[in-house]
């Protein structure tokens, strides 16, 4: 179905210096240009589970993803991948899962 | 212009909303709004304060509704969710067209025309309907609905639909033309859901397209982004999920008061989204400023703001000048109210009548007063008791009109002090009735007035530290009994406070242990502080009625009451004196009805001889020659009273009977009426916290003298022995002082009440100012500075004696009934069970005093406590039946209606009771008048074993037959007969023992011990040490004066209540034993108070029934042979 996403995985990403929107992936050991505007949601976690300081009502927690259209650099000709692209809660860590159509 | 926000609901929408009204238009009034709007979910309750609120900011309200609708031409297809927004249109259209389709939404039956969209049902309104409410007759529309993301249109959007959605979007313009816009909502859902930036992209690109006006909103529920987890707890609570079984993925995340700046960042991200070109972005937000300056309301001429509206003089009867019509009503009333008055008393009378009237006059309340003057009058033709509570008993026209019997000349009360100078809202009047009949009150009202211009109050259910810890508790995921664990003893405290009540109340120790001990817990009170005072839904007042004029309707939105079915205002009290309409409290009181009941077996029970049988004058002129007694004409000096008031026995005085009120009467020996009204005054938290309770018990008992404050105050503070006690005697000293008037001395104490030094530099000013005949100062700076103290620290504790006033009369009634005639007034309490003890309490007190205590009897029993003569002098009270557990309207109906039974055959046969309703009544003696032979009553065992006997006959297959009425009563008395404890089939089964105390089994090892009766305690010297023992009736925890808090438990043994305090080591001592134990002995010291004051401190405490159990077996060990 359209909407979830596979298993993320580590991903490197470039963004644009004005918008913050993705425009380079790093993601399996391959490079990818994002090749549409991507859309911009929000996902959000549950506060009530884990434990410590984490566990706390004081704050909702969310992650911001992107949904990137991206086609292989180098390979024009190549249909391209639906990714949701994640950061991380706390810090720049990025990850991808791919978008299932 | 700053963007407004035009899609915003509070916490009145019900387990929705987080914010209140007034935090979101402060939020809007920060950032500069000239407009702030309020759009709860399914109605307006929110919407006064809203409007108090931009008032007070200087910004113009806007108010609408969100709603479900639904296209009856689509089926059954889930309803869509609408938000109408009124037009500010100058005429009151738009606010009328909004409350009445409000109401209409509600008048649904529920069931059907119910949603149940994300969590709770909620009402659904045909979409056809709107047209009729929101467009006048030229086919102006008098509101905008918005289509939002869960409109009919923005499903369709977001199926990708464009066509249906056009189609939609068309056939929502021609329901009402002109008064259609699209919202966009973006809260950066997941794409493919609503709210996503996509879906707010092509809804943008729909109006574009249609020609329809677009307002950007956010669809607000959180004033910050923080409130959002709060906001998932009410989500998890109003669709009875936990939050683990939450759907995924969340939403509302971005549900939050966003900043103008940013929801213009977002207006160009959704256009930058969308297809179309970047100017769109403006026109979105041209759109909205635009919508949203037609719908600012003016409330003064939309909703007539703080206007008085009462029911049209036509329907009070009136064809007179208002005015006019009251003074002459009121003019009728003197002769009855002062028929013995002579000519300058009646002078007196009549100058004040013409200054109140002239008052009513110039604030316009001629009406208002008629209407409750008229209530009053059709609440006596009920014969229904009354009596008016508050500062409208200072009024000599409510005196005169009947509406409330104290006299304000007998008491110097005030009429300024309620009606000031300044008012410019409608008066509190309440009124006290017979709890058992208020039903009828409120229905006649509704009858009298129509109930286009009658409604119920509102409230909104607030929650508190336990409902908080509840719902918290729930959206956790907790086990149920472990959060009842937690909020066992936690009762009246603010969820806001639940850190300190759990730091500091003695009660809640177990539960702070097991938070320390349980750091999982944390989350769950964080969460229950955050849902503190959130209401939880709207429910009619106990007893707030409201009346307006025909347009009531058009004022406010009414929705059936639960229960009742009488329509209810989505309003609450604070919001009617804003909407100009005229509230009555009709309180439910306990003791009117308990009085009302005595007087009833008074007259029954003796009829000509009432006079004598109460130790009465025979020609008594308050006793009529059938034995009716007038309370409200009995004298008000009866020593024999006051005697039994000294004696602190007052359980059953109506505001004399907590434990704290019958120490503070033992010690302050009342022996005149103003004594009374003193006492209701002092026992309030203001003057015990202030601690005037000492200097005015010593001063009246002359063990002090009384401070004077100045001579020329004496004769205003003499009936308080020189204290300053009353609102009223502050007036006076403030107009004595500062040579003002008694309305203006009134707006400076109101404006103490808010900043108490507020007034001090003119008070000083003009007290020096002061001069006598002669020229001289009438005030020393001394003497400015000391009246200044004493009235200073007065802002903290001082109470209105009009209200205390209303209290003592029907205090000294119901002390009167219980020294003259105290079997019936006995009656009267346990049929009403007033005040705030149990009804076993309540028996006990009748032991004590000596009455028998008559058992259920089929044959004897009515449906209420009835006196029973038992010999020429001695009177009983006969258990009602209607006291039995579980009993039913039509067993009751077949015992009274088949009576007098002749056996317990006859009795199964013809009175048909349930199988446990016949074991029940066997077990408490009931039956017993019925199942023994002519000269041989039968035993209660015996009794027993025949019913069970005849239960199991009838298993068998042998009955009821009417053919073989001998078989069921000649049943052998089986070998399972034995006596079972009377008083705790009793208790069980009626709440009460009846035939002997609770403590009497204990009897034999409570004398061993050397346990005291409450009874001797009052003759025990101060410091003597003591052991009492009792039935736990009453328990409180109030804070001490050191901060520290006490543990008052009052314990019954049959002859009076001991009451013990228990200090913070003594609690500590005890344990949970404290809170958790019924029967108890208690160990420790008297503390003498006065001539007939006593406690006891305690000590430690044991439990009875443990120390029993040991006894015993001490005593089984002895008596055995030795090996």
């Amino acid at each position: 179905m359209r909407g979830s996403s596979g298993a993320a995985e580590p991903a490197r990403v470039r963004t644009s210096p004005v918008s913050g929107a993705p425009e380079r992936v790093v993601w399996r050991g391959r490079s990818y240009l994002v090749v549409e505007a991507p859309v911009p949601w929000v996902e959000r976690l549950p506060w009530w589970e884990g434990a410590g300081p984490e566990r706390t009502a004081r704050r909702s927690r969310e992650r911001r993803v992107w949904r990137a259209r991206v086609r292989e650099e180098g390979r024009a000709e190549s249909p391209g991948l639906l990714l949701d692209l994640t950061v991380g809660e706390s810090e720049e860590r990025w990850s991808a899962g791919r978008v299932a159509s | 212009m700053i963007l407004p926000q035009l899609h915003l609901a509070s916490m009145y929408s019900f387990n929705h909303g987080t914010a209140s009204p007034e935090r979101l238009v402060e939020a809007a009034a920060a950032e500069g709004a000239r407009i702030a709007a309020l759009t709860d979910r399914d109605g307006v309750s929110g919407a006064v304060r809203h409007i108090r609120a931009c008032l007070k900011a200087g910004i113009s309200p806007v108010v609408g509704v969100e709603l479900c609708a639904r296209d009856e031409a689509e089926g059954p297809e889930q309803p869509q969710s609408i938000t109408v927004l009124a037009h500010g249109r100058g005429d009151g259209r738009g606010w009328a067209g909004l409350v009445r389709l409000v109401s209409a939404l509600h008048a649904r039956p529920r069931g059907r025309g119910r949603a149940r969209r994300q969590g709770p049902r909620r009402p659904v309104l045909p979409c056809e309907r709107t047209a009729a409410f929101l467009l006048d007759e030229a086919g102006e529309p008098a509101a905008t609905v918005l289509l939002g993301p869960d409109s009919d249109v923005g499903r369709a959007v977001l199926a990708g639909d464009r066509a249906r959605a056009l189609e939609r979007l068309d056939r929502w313009r021609g329901r009402l033309p002109g008064g259609i816009a699209v919202e966009i909502v973006c809260h950066f859902a997941r794409p493919g859901l609503a709210r996503s930036i996509v879906h707010a992209a092509r809804m943008l690109e729909l109006a574009e397209r249609a020609g329809v006006p677009a307002v950007l909103t956010n669809e607000v529920r959180h004033l910050h982004p923080e409130d959002v987890p709060t906001g998932d707890v009410l989500d998890a609570v109003a669709g009875l999920q936990p939050l683990r079984a939450h759907p995924l993925p969340l939403s509302g995340g971005h549900a939050w008061r966003k900043p103008a700046a940013e929801m213009e960042r977002l207006a160009r991200s959704i256009v930058a989204r969308s297809e179309l070109p970047r100017r769109a972005a403006g026109r979105l937000l041209d759109d909205t400023v635009r919508l949203a300056e037609r719908c600012a309301l003016d409330p003064v001429v939309e909703l007539g703001w703080r206007r008085p509206k009462v029911p049209e003089l036509h329907v009070l009867g009136v064809r007179d000048d208002p005015v006019r019509a009251l003074r002459n009503a009121a003019l009728r009333g003197i002769p009855e109210r002062y028929p013995t008055a002579r000519r300058t008393a009646l002078e007196r009378v009549h100058e004040r009548l013409r200054h109140e009237i002239a008052e009513i006059a110039r604030f316009g309340f001629a009406p208002y007063f008629l209407t409750v003057a008229d209530v009053v009058a059709r609440i006596r033709a009920l014969g229904i008791r009354h009596q008016a509570r508050g500062s409208g008993a200072g009024s000599l026209v409510n005196h005169l009109l009947g509406v409330s019997a104290v006299d304000p000349f007998e008491h110097d009360l005030l009429f300024e002090r309620f009606l000031g100078a300044h008012r410019s809202t409608l008066p509190d009047i309440d009124l006290d009735v017979e709890s058992g009949r208020r039903g009828e009150v409120y229905r006649e009202i509704f009858r009298a007035y129509g109930e286009h211009r009658t409604a119920l109050l509102a409230m909104g259910s607030t929650r508190r530290a336990r409902g908080a810890v509840r719902d918290a508790g729930f959206a956790l995921g907790i086990d149920e009994d472990r959060v009842d664990e937690l909020v066992a003893g936690l009762h009246r405290v603010e969820a806001s406070e639940l850190r300190s009540a759990l730091a500091e109340r003695p009660e809640l120790r177990q539960a702070a242990q097991r938070l320390r001990e349980e750091p999982e817990l944390e989350l769950l009170v964080e969460l229950a502080e955050r849902l503190d005072r959130l209401p939880r839904n709207l429910s009619a007042h106990p007893c707030g009625v409201v009346l307006g004029d025909e347009g009531l309707q058009d004022l406010t939105p009414v929705q059936p009451a639960a229960g009742s079915g009488l329509p209810m205002s989505q309003f609450d009290k604070d919001d009617m004196d804003d909407l100009g309409l005229l509230k009555l409290d009709v309180l439910g009181v306990r003791t009117q009805s308990a009085i009302a009941h005595a007087l009833d077996e008074i007259e029954r029970g003796y009829g000509a001889d009432a006079a004598r049988a109460g130790g009465l004058d025979p020609e008594a002129p308050f006793v009529s020659p059938a034995g009716r007694i007038d309370p409200e004409a009995i004298p008000r000096d009866d020593e024999a009273v006051f005697e039994a008031i000294r004696t602190g026995h007052t359980i059953g005085v109506f505001q004399l009977d907590s434990p704290g009120q019958r120490e503070l009467v033992g010690r302050m020996q009342p022996d005149r009426y103003s004594d009374i009204i003193a006492s209701i005054s002092l026992f309030r938290p203001g003057p015990l916290r202030a601690g005037l309770l000492d200097p005015f018990v010593d001063a009246k008992l002359g063990l002090r003298a009384p401070e004077r404050l100045h001579p020329l105050f004496d004769e205003v503070l003499a009936d308080s022995y020189g204290a300053v006690l009353y609102h009223e005697q502050v007036l006076r000293i403030l107009q004595l002082a500062m040579d003002v008037t008694l309305a203006e001395a009134d707006g400076i104490r109101r404006a103490m009440e808010r900043n108490p030094d507020a007034p001090a530099a003119a008070f000083r000013e003009r007290a020096r100012e002061r001069r006598d005949e002669q020229g001289r100062r009438l005030f020393s700076d001394q003497d400015v500075e000391r009246i200044w103290r004493v009235l200073r620290s007065f802002g903290a504790f001082g109470f209105c004696r009009a209200h205390a006033a209303s209290f003592a009369i029907t205090s000294y009634q119901s002390a009167w009934l219980k020294t003259r005639y105290p079997v019936e007034f006995m009656a009267g309490l346990l049929e009403h069970e007033p005040g705030m003890y149990p009804r076993r309490m309540l028996m006990s007190e009748a032991r004590r005093i000596g009455i028998p205590l008559l058992p259920p009897d089929v044959n004897a029993s009515g449906v209420q406590y009835l006196v029973e003569a038992l010999g020429p002098e001695v009177r009983g009270i006969r258990i009602s039946l209607r006291a039995v557990h579980g009993i039913t309207e039509e067993e009751l109906e077949r015992i009274l209606t088949g009576r007098p039974f002749r056996s317990l055959g006859d009795f199964r046969r013809r009175a048909a009771p349930s199988r446990p309703l016949l074991e029940r009544l066997a077990s408490i003696g009931a039956l017993d008048s019925i199942a023994g032979e002519p000269g041989r009553p039968a035993g209660r065992g015996e009794v027993i074993a025949r019913v069970r006997g005849l239960l199991a006959a009838e298993r068998r297959g042998r009955g009821p037959d009417p053919r073989q009425p001998a078989l069921f009563d000649e049943l052998p008395v089986t070998a399972e007969a034995e006596e079972t404890a009377p008083g705790r089939s009793e208790l069980e089964v009626l709440s009460a023992e009846v035939t002997r105390h609770a403590l009497d089994p204990y009897r034999p090892m409570l004398a061993e011990l050397g346990v005291r009766e409450a009874a001797e305690l009052a003759e025990l010297p101060d410091r003597s040490p003591v052991r009492v023992a009792g039935v736990r009736v009453a328990t409180q925890s109030p804070p001490g004066r050191r901060g520290s808090r006490l543990v008052a438990i009052s314990l019954d043994d049959g002859t009076g209540c001991a009451e013990t305090r228990f200090a913070e080591e003594a609690q500590r001592r005890c344990g949970p034993l404290l809170f958790g134990t019924e029967l108890l002995i208690v160990q420790g010291t008297t503390r003498r108070s006065g001539a007939r004051g006593v406690t006891v401190r305690a000590e430690g405490a044991r439990d009875l029934k443990t120390a029993w159990r040991e006894w015993s077996a001490a005593h089984a060990a002895q008596a055995a042979p030795s090996a």
